[in-house]
């Protein structure tokens, strides 16, 4: 269902909600918004186990500001100072509750949409649409796309080093810069060969091109576009 | 000083390195955020590692030296992110955008000539300030309280020089010192760059 949206338009709508949902931050719209997107993702059939590896940070970093603004926040320290006093301290930590409540479920908001893009969107599609709807420039859109399909090579290389260095007796841990090192001195390398290659696989840098993937904008689009706004504006005007 | 096919492989394999570089932090900070989070400090379990999260555009500017390069860098480097899974969600590109920008304010306003460790700092100090100031306002930071802005805010300078404004400077020197970024204007070699 996601998946057929387009990348540019999805990208663009989730990126406003986003900034909008950063005026406001009441707990039921941001809860709204969670919903919204965990429904999508659902009937977009992505990965759980993606989603799991993602929320389970995102569930700590939400508790941590919660927490941080509940005990911590602008308000506990006057509700300390007049500690057990009555109305004034009481009023004063329940608002600090709303506040990390919403402050809280608005980190989750921001993780939901990320991963609503991040689950649904190919690569390619997503670069071929940055093309035709963006227009952005084929030699910065292809380097992207170059750049993302060399990560797994980089991995693999970097653990080739590791391998490399311990075979003839250094000590590696996570933490050791040389192999880190040698393998972005390769990596540095890969670039330079790259550009070549592209250029003399007769890639022009400001040639007309055609496309294999062609990147339509649909009414659908605009639907999904409107009510993910729609919501994220509700939530700051409280409604 | 237009941009050439192999600036932009470099400076998109940059990005898309310190990208997953980042992300690993993202989960560092996590931990972090996790441990303190009891004791209510939380909220700068992610402050000592900020210096990481802005080496894309230092680097990628330091190395290349064209304007606007470093910027692009660092927006890369967090659409990547994104797209790996960072659960700070859409808005880490903003964040992207604006602290690319604030780490090439000290380079600009050298008109892109001068690249030392001074300038290198400069852009450390710019980016940390600025990006805090935004952190204030779009993370309402404004409701944790003054010890602990206090706190953030000297950290995450500390930590920015550290990283960003002496770390990337050391890997691009030592990066260059291995020969591998000839042709590009750190290596000071390459006057084709300067002539269009």
């Amino acid at each position: 269902m996601m998946r057929k949206i387009n990348p540019t338009v999805k990208l663009l709508a989730i990126l406003a909600a986003a900034v909008i949902t950063a005026f406001g931050f009441t707990a039921k719209w941001n809860l709204v918004i969670v919903l919204f997107c965990l429904v999508l993702m659902l009937f977009s059939k992505v990965n759980i186990r993606h989603l799991l590896v993602v929320m389970i940070p995102a569930t700590l970093a939400a508790l941590s500001l919660f927490f941080a603004i509940w005990l911590n926040g602008k308000g506990a320290g006057t509700g300390a100072a007049y500690s057990g006093s009555g109305f004034y301290a009481q009023t004063n930590n329940a608002s600090n509750l709303s506040d990390a409540l919403g402050v809280g479920l608005r980190m989750y908001a921001y993780a939901f949409l990320g991963m609503l893009f991040a689950l649904t969107t190919d690569s390619s599609e997503f670069i071929y649409s940055l093309m035709q709807q963006l227009k952005v420039k084929p030699k910065f859109a292809y380097g992207v796309l170059a750049a993302f399909h060399l990560l797994p090579v980089i991995r693999r290389e970097y653990s080739q080093i590791r391998l490399a260095y311990r075979v003839r007796g250094y000590r590696v841990t996570p933490l050791s810069l040389r192999p880190a090192f040698s393998a972005l001195v390769n990596t540095m390398h890969w670039s330079e060969s790259l550009a070549m290659a592209m250029e003399s696989k007769g890639f022009e840098e400001e040639g007309e091109r055609t496309f294999y993937l062609d990147m339509k904008v649909r009414p659908m689009d605009f639907v999904f576009a409107a009510a993910l706004i729609a919501i994220a504006v509700c939530g700051v005007l409280r409604v | 000083m237009q941009w050439k096919l192999k600036d932009i492989l470099t400076m998109t394999i940059s990005a898309a390195v310190f990208g997953v570089i980042y992300l690993g932090f993202v989960y560092v900070g996590g931990a972090v955020t996790a441990a303190l989070t009891p004791a209510g400090y939380g909220p700068i379990g992610y402050e000592p590692f900020y210096g990481v999260f802005f080496m894309a555009a230092t680097f990628v500017a330091y190395v290349i030296r064209k304007p606007g390069i470093g910027i692009i860098a660092e927006l890369l480097a967090a659409l990547i992110e994104v797209l790996l899974g960072n659960y700070f969600g859409p808005g880490v590109i903003i964040n992207g955008l604006l602290q690319g920008a604030a780490c090439e304010l000290p380079f600009f306003l050298t008109h892109y000539k001068k690249w030392n460790l001074g300038t290198t700092v400069a852009s450390a100090v710019c980016v940390a300030v600025v990006s805090y100031v935004y952190d204030f306002v779009h993370d309402s930071y404004f409701l944790l309280g003054g010890k602990m802005i206090a706190l953030g805010v000297i950290i995450r300078i500390i930590s920015a020089v550290i990283f960003t404004g002496i770390g990337s400077k050391l890997l691009a020197d030592a990066l260059n010192k291995a020969g591998v970024l000839k042709g590009f204007a750190i290596s000071g070699k390459s006057k084709d760059l300067y002539e269009e």
